[in-house]
């Protein structure tokens, strides 16, 4: 287990080597860029649910399922980050598979020293999208089912007449704490998934095996890569500040800023966390199997 | 690619048209910031000038002149009046609301409740009498309203606020007079109902139990068909149970809910009582 280690040194280099990566590679932001406006389109349609005519065709599912009241303003943009959520869940397993493998198909160009080439990205991706859209629908799965359970669970709990858990109250459990849990879901989730893509894109494996390599990868540098996950999600949390603030801020404010939250989470998703991560870890792995 | 452009653009086209009609929606939006400009008043209108508030009623005047078939036009009407209570502007208020009363004079809710406004701002000027007949009024004129329903019990509760006992009780037994007639000249609507069940409520008020558990009998009996009476037996138990200390009744009747009510979840409950019944 010599490479349990989390150096410093090597989440430096690994950094400085992506950091470098990502300034002479514009291509690797097209398929992010794709995502970016798929995903501002949809949050378009989402806003304009209330009015006609979107309101004749969305209207009913948004009054069945939430209530009138989300139709009406201001409310709709209460609930606006649900759905935009829900809808960016979608989008990432339907389109996100695909781009992402392309986006790990350019970093491997990019380290082997060829000249990236979206063509080239796309073809490869294409050919292994049903593996990637399956990992991904896991990972989205896997976030989504504990994003209801924790909060579902703690609600049950209360209901039944506790006042406390754990000498902590309602508010802050239903608050802070469980962003807090659910951050730290994500960062774990997407840890344990993250290699299994750059093995699958890379190494030209069938699915379980591409699955066990990627866990044992995992495994053996797992301070490492949760450090390279950790790191970038860090400025996350900027955004689940100003989502726990949601009544705040359109109090203080204008109830449009829930839109220009959403915005400015899909803009840092999508031009920050996402690409650095993925390119960092792609990197990385790439760095071991050539034993660098 | 040309016609993919084609169909983007036209995406885009209907999805910008969408938020571009005076709709609904931007009518909610215009109220929202008439709101917003009103609920500084009302937050502090000590600190508000009165500048600011003739502004607040000049857009929320306004609001209504451009919707005046809009919902939210009524709700802007009766911010103003509120507006005007909250800076103490009372003649104001009440010519307002009794505007509203002449305005919509063919929606009995909405008159109870600027009546009721009426009377609010007369009671806050401490001119009870004035108040109390805007409340008689009510009480006549919208009896079948929510807050002609609510009415005579506030005003009892007034008297008990103020320690006046004997005007509390009068006013008590007015209220169930007043719901009973309401009762015998709706039989067996939802309204008569409310007013029975009212009725047991003002009895549980003076204390009266056993003409609690009459009226309660009573709504049973008349109600039987329509609603599930599990929860008024309970009731009746638990008056037999704690006011009266009649064990033989408060079994009798829980014996009742489980054998007339075999699926309610209070059979679980009931249950637990009849066997510590049995050990008393």
């Amino acid at each position: 287990m010599a490479s349990q280690e989390t150096s410093f040194p090597v989440v430096k280099k690994v950094y400085r080597d992506s950091f470098l990566f990502l300034k002479n590679t514009p291509i690797f932001f097209y398929p992010y860029l794709i995502l970016i406006f798929l995903e501002v389109f949809s949050l378009l349609v989402l806003f304009l649910i209330p009015r006609a005519p979107l309101n004749t065709i969305l209207g009913p599912i948004i009054r069945v399922k939430w209530g009138e009241r989300f139709l009406h303003y201001p409310f709709n943009f209460l609930l606006l980050p649900k759905l935009a959520s829900y809808t960016r869940m979608v989008l990432t397993v339907v389109f996100g598979s695909l781009l992402t493998g392309i986006a790990v198909s350019i970093a491997t160009d990019g380290f082997n020293n060829k000249k990236p080439k979206l063509g080239r990205s796309f073809i490869v991706s294409v050919k292994k999208y049903i593996f990637i859209f399956i990992v991904i629908s896991l990972i989205n799965f896997a976030w989504f089912f504990i994003g209801k359970f924790i909060p579902n669970s703690l609600t049950k709990y209360f209901i039944a007449g506790h006042t406390r858990l754990l000498f902590i109250n309602y508010k802050l459990w239903q608050g802070p704490i469980v962003a807090g849990i659910n951050f730290l879901f994500a960062i774990i989730i997407q840890s344990l998934f993250i290699y299994i893509i750059p093995v699958f894109i890379i190494e030209n494996k069938k699915f379980f095996p591409s699955i066990i390599s990627a866990l044992r990868f995992f495994a053996l540098h797992l301070k490492t890569t949760l450090t390279f996950v950790l790191l970038p999600m860090l400025t996350y949390i900027v955004i689940i500040v100003l989502n726990y603030n949601n009544l705040f801020l359109m109090e203080k404010f204008f109830p449009e800023i829930i839109l220009l939250v959403i915005l400015l989470s899909t803009l840092l998703i999508n031009l920050v966390i996402d690409p650095l991560i993925t390119a960092s870890t792609t990197l990385f792995y790439l760095n071991r199997r050539e034993g660098k | 690619m040309k016609s993919f452009t084609y169909l983007i653009t036209l995406i885009l086209t209907c999805v910008f048209l969408a938020g571009c009609g005076n709709d609904q929606y931007s009518i909610e939006k215009q109220y929202y910031w008439a709101q917003k400009r009103a609920a500084k008043i009302f937050k502090n209108p000590a600190a508000s000038p009165p500048r600011e508030l003739e502004k607040v009623v000049g857009i929320l005047n306004n609001f209504i002149r451009n919707y005046p078939k809009n919902k939210l036009a009524l709700q802007a009407e009766f911010d103003i009046a509120r507006l005007y209570i909250t800076k103490e502007e009372y003649d104001k208020a009440r010519l307002q609301l009794r505007s509203i009363v002449n305005k919509y004079n063919e929606l009995k809710d909405i008159c109870a409740e600027a009546t009721f406004l009426i009377g609010n701002s007369y009671q806050i000027e401490d001119k009870w009498n004035l108040a109390l007949e805007q409340y008689k009024k009510i009480m006549q004129d919208y009896p079948a309203t929510l807050r002609g329903l609510d009415i005579p019990v506030y005003i009892a509760q007034y008297y008990k606020i103020k320690y006046q006992p004997d005007k509390m009780l009068a006013a008590f037994y007015e209220a169930i007079n007043h719901y009973k007639g309401l009762a015998l000249k709706y039989p067996k609507s939802v309204l008569a109902y409310q007013a029975e069940m009212l009725v047991s409520s003002c009895y549980a008020a003076l204390k009266d139990w056993n003409n609690v558990i009459n009226s309660l009998n009573t709504v049973i009996e008349n109600y039987k068909d329509k609603i599930k009476a599990d929860g008024i037996l309970m009731q009746i138990a638990f008056i037999y149970s704690k006011e009266l200390k009649d064990k033989a009744k408060e079994k009798e009747i829980l014996e009742r809910l489980i054998r007339d009510y075999p699926k309610s979840k209070l059979v679980k409950r009931a249950t637990v009582l009849l066997e510590e019944l049995e050990k008393r």
